[in-house]
């Protein structure tokens, strides 16, 4: 092989960062659908402190709907390009349900006790999912 | 300042060759088309270098159905990983020596 001057090897070290950023940006975004998740609990469930649940109930149950059929279709269309190595294990999306359930039971358990009984539950489990993702999202740089 | 690198893989050191490898080392598959948009070069030139890589063992490649419609996915291998991340260092290493030559 010809000798390869300084200038070079970085130009084809910058070569390698740009097409893997590139190629990066066309395939899912792992930390997406946390974040997405953590804004609609940190959202859908305050507003049930507040105003009639048979009310709010449906809204939110079709806000919810309509954001799994956006993570469903965002993993889809992002992944008939580019298959990406998951970082998260099994065991979190275990703690992420059971922190779930949780969250609702306590939240409708305590709700006529504590008045803000939803908004905290969903502030500490928006927490739960937006810090993971952000954790995610640093993992992936 | 030039140096004469014989552990360079002169395989992977060309540059759309060196592409490929550099978005397969990022993720787990890409797909044929995206990866030629990506690395902007047309499907035959694509094609051929995939089948180099590919005979070298640095790159596996896999046909599968989309519903009607057959898509190619291309996939680094543990050799080709092990290949890429030897030439990355040995190019750091070129740009570092320069470096301290230079402070």
């Amino acid at each position: 092989m010809k000798e390869l001057s300084t200038s070079e090897a970085k130009q084809a070290l910058g070569n390698i960062n740009a097409t893997q950023r590139q190629v990066k940006a066309q395939g899912p975004k792992e930390y997406v659908p946390f974040i997405g998740w953590g804004l609609f609990v940190l959202l859908g469930y305050p507003p049930f402190d507040f105003l009639n649940g048979n009310i709010w109930g449906p809204i939110i149950s079709v806000v919810w709907i309509v954001g799994m059929i956006l993570t469903f279709r965002y993993f889809r269309d992002k992944s008939a390009r580019v298959h990406i190595f998951t970082s998260t294990p099994w065991f979190v999306w275990v703690a992420l349900v059971a922190a779930t359930s949780l969250a609702v039971a306590l939240a409708e358990g305590f709700h006529s006790k504590y008045h803000y009984a939803w908004t905290i539950s969903g502030v500490l489990l928006s927490l739960f999912y937006i810090g993971y993702g952000l954790k995610v999202k640093a993992e992936a740089r | 300042m030039s140096f004469a690198y014989q552990q360079l893989d002169s395989l992977i050191h060309q540059p759309a060759r060196l592409s490929i490898m550099a978005a397969l080392a990022a993720t787990k598959e890409v797909e044929f088309s995206t990866m030629r948009d990506t690395i902007e070069i047309s499907d035959s030139l694509l094609s051929r270098y995939t089948s180099t890589l590919e005979e070298a063992g640095y790159i596996k490649v896999r046909k599968a159905f989309v519903g009607r419609r057959p898509k190619t996915w291309l996939a680094i291998t543990v050799a080709g990983r092990k290949a890429f991340d030897s030439h990355v260092e040995m190019l750091r290493q070129i740009v570092s020596q320069d470096t301290g030559r230079n402070t």
